[in-house]
């Protein structure tokens, strides 16, 4: 209990001082609010439960980038400046320096998920409530917990990457570049082999293409969506249930923390 | 129990065997100088103690601990640095420290306290990354003191320092050891382990090349060259001096061997004896002597003329 007080303090402390840390949240902060104002407008979606919808929208779609880059640049350096040793020596095993780590994600996701919630209710809630039972509505629910799954995917890719890459800057240009060319060659191969989009579908991005896709949560924009495809005479979407990705994608997330742990426990620091 | 005690520790990188069979014991209280070259290993054997580097064979225990369980514990016995000083450079030097404190598990004070000591209190808040060699070195020095360790391990401390702090290390380090705590440091500066280290080991190639008290490496032998105006007179008082061992001539004047070092006793017996020399100086093989004898053979013209230079 001590050495988890420990880990998340040495880690906060490391955080808060890092301008770095700063300027990537105040960015996310001004795009996430510019993309909630510039959706929002008069539309019914002004006001609680029906908002939500519009407030994770902006936040599923930037906030996991975001929350990547961060955690590479608050992870691989540690390796460059040596400082992931001098916390060994200092008395930290490997596997703790690791977990420290780990146990940083649940902070910096709370902040992103915190980020876009006060974005949300600030622009919201001076309109009067609209009708309905509660303030969260079921399908808003799960809209949210796809967005928890979706942070955690890209925040335990980033911790697999710094642990593996140990370069911020290399770090960074792989988890992009896997993720624009996952989406190119699967696009390139299913062409010629339509067999294998099923198997593509649970490739990492796809997934998260799939798990961060309105339609998936909310029958009626589905529904509209293919309505707009049926008129241009394209295939309609059809989706999974709503639970075969999200298991996909939380079975990624404990393959990405199993390999970051096994990497450092193997590798000399 | 020793402090540190390493059996066949051995680390292969995939082009280096970097470590080949070393075994070592320090005891309590001594102050171990591990020599070598550079690339001989010692960053490595260091790195091995400390956790961060897996061994490829052999073992080694800290305070009787082997099991990894029992080594994170034994290392809360420990301060140590590990080549360069290693810090956040966006951080203050105290802001440093206070990581490495909440993981130690100390307090405030004690920094503070360790700021003093190596004299980086007035720049305690600038960042790390502002500060000249010599103040990262005291940084790092001030961190393996926070926890009041038992054992002190310091790789190359003296790099980058002034004389000053050359000298500020060196009282550190015997104010320590003073104090009952063991120290085992690596260096290249070979004058300055000699002034300082009551133990040594030699490494070369990743083997140990010799191992033993100072005096033991050096070859034991104190000498001193004595010149004086009647040199029968001189020869005959020598002879009968309690500590010589041996008297006989050279180009620079009678060499006498000595069974303690104590020249001011010499001095005092002859004037005693009505003898006022004009000249007396120590003589002994130095510890560079005996490091070039274990080390050098093959290592080249290089290193040579390196040595000159630095002598
Ligand atoms: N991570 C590594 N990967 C591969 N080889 C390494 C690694 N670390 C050290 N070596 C090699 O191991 C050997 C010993 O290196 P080490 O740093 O232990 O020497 P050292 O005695 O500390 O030298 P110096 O006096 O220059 O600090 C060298 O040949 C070095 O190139
Ligand atoms: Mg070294």
């Amino acid at each position: 209990m001590r050495l988890l007080g420990v880990l998340v303090r040495i880690e906060m402390l490391k955080a808060v001082k890092r301008p770095a840390c700063w300027v990537t949240l105040g960015v996310f902060t001004v795009f996430n609010a510019i993309a909630t104002l510039s959706s929002g407008g008069p539309s019914s979606q002004a006001s609680f439960p029906d908002a939500w919808r519009g407030i994770i929208e902006p936040a599923i779609n930037l906030g996991p980038v975001f929350l990547a880059a961060l955690m590479i640049l608050l992870f691989a350096p540690e390796f460059r400046w040596r400082t992931a040793r001098q916390n060994v020596i200092d008395g930290l095993s490997k596997e703790q320096f690791y977990w420290a780590k780990v146990l940083l994600l649940v902070p910096m996701m709370a902040v992103f998920i915190a980020i876009p919630t006060v974005i949300g209710v600030l622009e919201v809630a001076p309109n009067p409530r609209g009708g309905g039972g509660g303030l969260v509505e079921p399908m808003d629910f799960n809209y949210m917990l796809g967005f928890v799954v979706a942070l955690l995917l890209w925040g335990t890719a980033a911790l697999m990457i710094s642990a593996l890459v140990r370069a911020a800057g290399a770090g960074l240009g792989l988890l992009f570049l896997y993720f624009i060319c996952e989406q190119i060659v699967t696009q390139l191969l299913s062409i010629r082999w339509r067999a294998l989009e099923r198997f593509f579908d649970f490739l990492p991005a796809q997934l998260y293409q799939t798990i961060t896709n309105t339609g998936l949560y909310y029958p009626e924009v589905l529904a509209r969506t293919n309505a707009a495809r049926a008129e241009r005479g394209q295939d309609l979407l059809v989706y999974p249930d709503l639970w075969i990705p999200l298991v996909a994608a939380t079975a990624y997330v404990v393959l990405f923390l199993g390999l970051a742990y096994v990497n450092m426990r193997r590798r000399d620091l | 129990m020793p402090v540190i005690e390493t059996t066949e520790l051995t680390k292969r990188f995939p082009a280096v065997l970097a470590v080949d069979r070393v075994s070592l014991t320090v005891e309590q209280g001594q102050i171990f100088g591990f020599l070598g070259p550079n690339g001989s290993g010692k960053t490595t054997t260091i790195g091995m103690l400390m956790g961060i580097i897996k061994p490829t064979a052999g073992s080694f225990r800290l305070f009787g601990a082997g099991a990894p369980r029992e080594l994170l514990a034994a290392r809360a016995r420990v301060g140590a640095t590990l080549e360069t000083p290693n810090f956040y450079p966006y951080l203050s030097g105290r802001d440093n420290l206070r990581i490495a404190a909440a993981i130690k598990g100390i307090g405030k004070a004690r920094i503070e306290e360790c700021l003093d000591i190596v004299g980086l209190r007035g720049r305690g808040k600038h960042r790390f990354r502002t500060y000249s060699l010599g103040m990262k070195q005291r940084l790092a020095l001030a961190a393996t003191m926070l926890n009041d360790p038992e054992l002190i391990v310091l790789d190359e401390p003296a790099n980058g320092l002034d004389p000053k702090g050359m000298k500020e290390v060196r009282n550190i380090i015997r104010l320590l050891a003073d104090r009952g705590k063991t120290i085992f440091l690596s260096s290249h500066l070979l004058w300055e382990v000699e002034r300082t280290c009551t133990h040594v080991s030699i490494v070369r190639k990743g083997r140990v090349v010799g191992t033993g008290t100072v005096a033991e490496i050096v070859g034991g032998e104190i000498t001193a060259v004595v010149r004086a105006e009647d040199d029968d007179l001189l020869r005959a008082a020598l002879e009968a001096f309690p500590e010589a061992t041996s008297v006989r001539a050279s180009d620079d004047g009678l060499v006498v061997a000595l069974a303690s070092d104590d020249l001011a006793a010499l001095n005092r017996y002859l004037a005693g004896q009505g003898i006022y020399v004009s000249h007396l100086a120590r003589r002994h093989r130095s510890l560079e002597d005996a490091f070039m004898d274990l080390t050098g053979e093959d290592e080249g013209a290089g290193q040579a003329s390196l040595t000159e230079f630095a002598s």
